[in-house]
């Protein structure tokens, strides 16, 4: 008999912000692998890291409309929201570490662990479901990684660590409705729905009730990795752990395929044809004078802004996604440009986005409207 | 520097001081590389080697800026060789185009067979440096976004190539 992980609101509340933080965490490493990729090789490893990366996108949506029908909302703004890189996320008995990093055979391992399927067995060696006991629980930046209350345990998996989010609130809601209430406060408008939210893989689905709630978790789970353990989910897609595996095994998997032994075409991953990116890059590590410093600066600050307006659309004002995805395209050419451009000390590696954000000047304003903690 | 590299170096400040954008606009584009090697396999070794090293002469017997256009007009655009060559260069960078060099000048140093009129590559046609000076996207690549088209461009010169007087290239 394992204890639940949530056993009041303010644990759901905690745990599905931390789960729009996680979603995101998963992105700046996703988005730099993909775009030190040249242009026009790898094609098959370009089409699986940005089907995945646009899938992490409608995660943190579907997490953020969870959070927000229950009359929260998500912090983009806040402090903690971007990790600092290398980081941790969950994992199991051997920890591993998140890098900013080019595409890699090293980096490819470490996407593969983030995805990776929840154990089969559901026990682990763990009073908390779907968790592992862990002496080094202090290097855990992200709050998504412990359930509340624990300093020993953490999720074995980001599955897990959904079924927890979903398991909080079948029990939550139960209790709620005993009593004649339901936790499901929040109100409609600041759902984002598919008006504003376009291809970014696949549906929002827009959450009021108990029965929508799952099933946007069921969207995330499913997409993520897989449901019961089958590699495609019920759409015929396959789990980002599997996309990933086609990579390392240099072949698609094809329905009816079991796992670790796909079946399908062939092909080649070409890890030289890639931008030799600085590994976890930080502005201290371009010179001062330097254009690149300049430009990796410019992308930091139009990032922060950038998380900004998406706090704002999921605070009622979700017309301005319709800018915030202009101002993605255009962040996508910054980051870019930062990667294919050489390190004036050493020509043979590259620059890169370092998602290094400044809270100096915005803690204020940031601390105002972080509405749900001081509510 | 390791020969290549340093080239590598001189093409790149070439290229900026005939288009105006910087080396990190230039290598933004990731066409750098092919770019020089599409020169070198239309004009050949020698002149390309003649072009970079009197480009990188002008530029460290310059004092200024001024001394540095003049010399650029005088010994390159305005020579009968490198001229044609250099003209060819920025519309290589702006459009991502390779146009087939002018008859007078295949008639008098070249006619390789390679000098025909051809995208260097689909990536160098959405590359082209035109869209971002003009801030567009190329047509049916790079989409930036629905109702991106209500905005005004945003056109900025942050990336502007700059003279750096006493600058030294070996």
């Amino acid at each position: 008999m394992s204890d639940r992980v949530i056993n009041s609101i303010e644990d759901l509340y905690q745990m599905l912000d931390a789960a729009v933080q996680l979603e995101h965490a998963t992105i700046p490493p996703y988005l730099t692998a993909l775009y030190s990729i040249k242009t026009e090789t790898n094609p098959e490893a370009s089409a699986v890291i940005r089907a995945v990366l646009v899938e992490e996108m409608l995660h943190i949506t579907l997490a953020a409309n969870v959070l927000n029908s229950l009359g929260k909302h998500p912090d983009f703004e806040a402090k903690d929201f971007v990790p600092s890189y290398p980081t941790y996320l969950p994992d199991g008995e051997s920890e591993f570490l998140v890098s900013i990093d080019k595409f890699s055979s090293t980096t490819l391992d470490t996407f593969l662990q983030i995805e990776r399927p929840s154990k089969w067995v559901p026990q682990l060696d763990s009073k908390f479901k779907g968790c592992v006991k862990r002496s080094n629980h202090h290097v855990f930046e992200l709050k998504a990684v412990k359930p509340l209350k624990s300093s020993t345990y953490s999720f074995y998996s980001i599955g897990d660590f959904y079924e927890a989010i979903r398991e909080g609130i079948e029990y939550l809601e139960d209790q709620a409705n005993q009593k004649g209430e339901t936790i499901f406060i929040g109100d409609p408008k600041f759902q984002v729905s598919n008006r504003y939210y376009y291809s970014g893989g696949g549906e929002v689905v827009e959450v009021f009730d108990k029965t929508s709630a799952l099933n946007a978790l069921e969207l995330i789970i499913e997409q993520g990795e897989g449901h019961t353990h089958q590699i495609f989910n019920e759409q015929g897609e396959l789990s980002h752990y599997y996309r990933f595996q086609q990579l390392k095994l240099g072949q698609y998997y094809q329905t009816g395929d079991s796992p670790d032994h796909p079946t399908g075409p062939k092909f080649e991953v070409d890890y030289k044809n890639v931008h030799p990116v600085k590994c976890n890059p930080k502005v201290a590590d371009f010179p001062d004078d330097s254009e690149l410093k300049q430009a990796a600066l410019q992308f930091n600050e139009n990032y922060q802004a950038f998380l900004s307006t998406i706090n704002r659309a999921f605070r009622g004002g979700q017309e301005e996604l319709i800018g915030a995805v202009c101002g993605m395209f255009r962040l996508k050419e910054c980051a870019s440009q930062l990667i294919r451009n050489p390190l004036p000390s050493n020509p043979l590696v590259n620059g890169g986005p370092t998602f290094e954000m400044r809270y100096d000047s915005i803690e204020l304003k940031a601390k105002s409207i972080k509405t749900w903690e001081t509510a | 520097m390791v020969k290549e590299v340093y080239q590598v170096h001189q093409f790149v400040e070439l290229s900026g001081a005939l288009t105006d954008f910087n080396a990190l606009a230039l290598n933004g584009t990731g066409q750098v590389n092919d770019y020089l090697h599409t020169l070198t396999n239309i004009v050949g070794e020698e002149i390309v080697e003649q072009l970079l090293s009197t480009f990188s002469a002008v530029y460290e017997a310059s004092a200024d800026e001024t001394m540095f256009i003049n010399g650029i007009r005088q010994q390159i655009l305005g020579d009968v060789k490198l001229g044609p060559v250099a003209r060819n260069l920025i519309k290589l960078w702006y459009t991502g185009t390779w146009y087939q060099l002018p008859n007078s000048w295949r008639e008098g140093f070249g006619k390789s067979e390679q000098d025909t009129t051809f995208f260097v590559s689909s990536a160098s046609y959405t590359e082209g440096l035109l869209w971002q000076a003009i801030d567009a996207n190329p047509s049916g690549a790079k989409g930036p976004g629905y109702g991106s088209w209500s905005q005004p461009p945003r056109i900025n010169f942050n990336n502007a190539w700059q003279f750096k007087p006493s600058t030294k290239f070996r």
